[in-house]
């Protein structure tokens, strides 16, 4: 159902949407210019919601994935 | 510390590439299709969003682009150069390799 190749890209990416969605809600609190303050949420929701499909992908294949923050 | 909006987006848009870079990556080595499409849709998502972050800084001067240099000569009003001689002799700028003399 996956290979070992396929299974580290997904945890590396993994790793890197989650510190882009913590660094994006880190900046939102930076900011007070309401276009970066969209592209921020918009980056936050959208790691949320690879994280969460990635974290699938790894569960479909008997994996466990990374926890939710 | 303080960021300001452009170190924010700055950062922003290095994060989207490399990530996009990793999912590129990834679908290239994927074996299995449903992993593959998947980590294709995703990377879509990733590439429309840095295309959305470059829009912002580009609107406000924050991603500075030259234009194409294309070689070919400048008028002479932007160089000065009056004609084949030029102010630097006949390999000056805007003289063709092997120095022959053309009238632009």
């Amino acid at each position: 159902r996956m290979t070992e190749m396929e299974k580290l890209h997904i945890m590396e990416q993994l790793k890197a949407e989650e510190l882009c969605a913590r660094k994006s809600q880190f900046y939102l609190n930076q900011t007070r210019d309401p276009a970066v303050q969209s592209l921020l949420q918009q980056c936050v929701d959208k790691g949320q919601r690879h994280i969460s499909t990635l974290n699938n992908l790894l569960q479909d294949a008997g994996l466990s994935g990374m926890a939710q923050h | 510390m303080q960021f300001s909006d452009r170190d924010i987006l700055t950062d922003l848009i290095t994060g989207t590439k490399m990530i996009s870079t990793g999912y590129h990556t990834a679908v290239l080595e994927a074996a299995n299709d449903r992993i593959r499409n998947t980590l294709i849709h995703i990377n879509n998502e990733e590439l429309n969003a840095q295309k959305q972050i470059f829009d912002l800084m580009h609107s406000r001067g924050w991603y500075p682009l030259d234009p194409l240099y294309t070689g070919a000569p400048m008028g002479a009003e932007a160089t000065g150069i009056r004609g084949p001689e030029g102010p630097m002799g006949r390999m000056g700028p805007g003289m063709p390799p092997g120095g022959e003399v053309r009238n632009w």
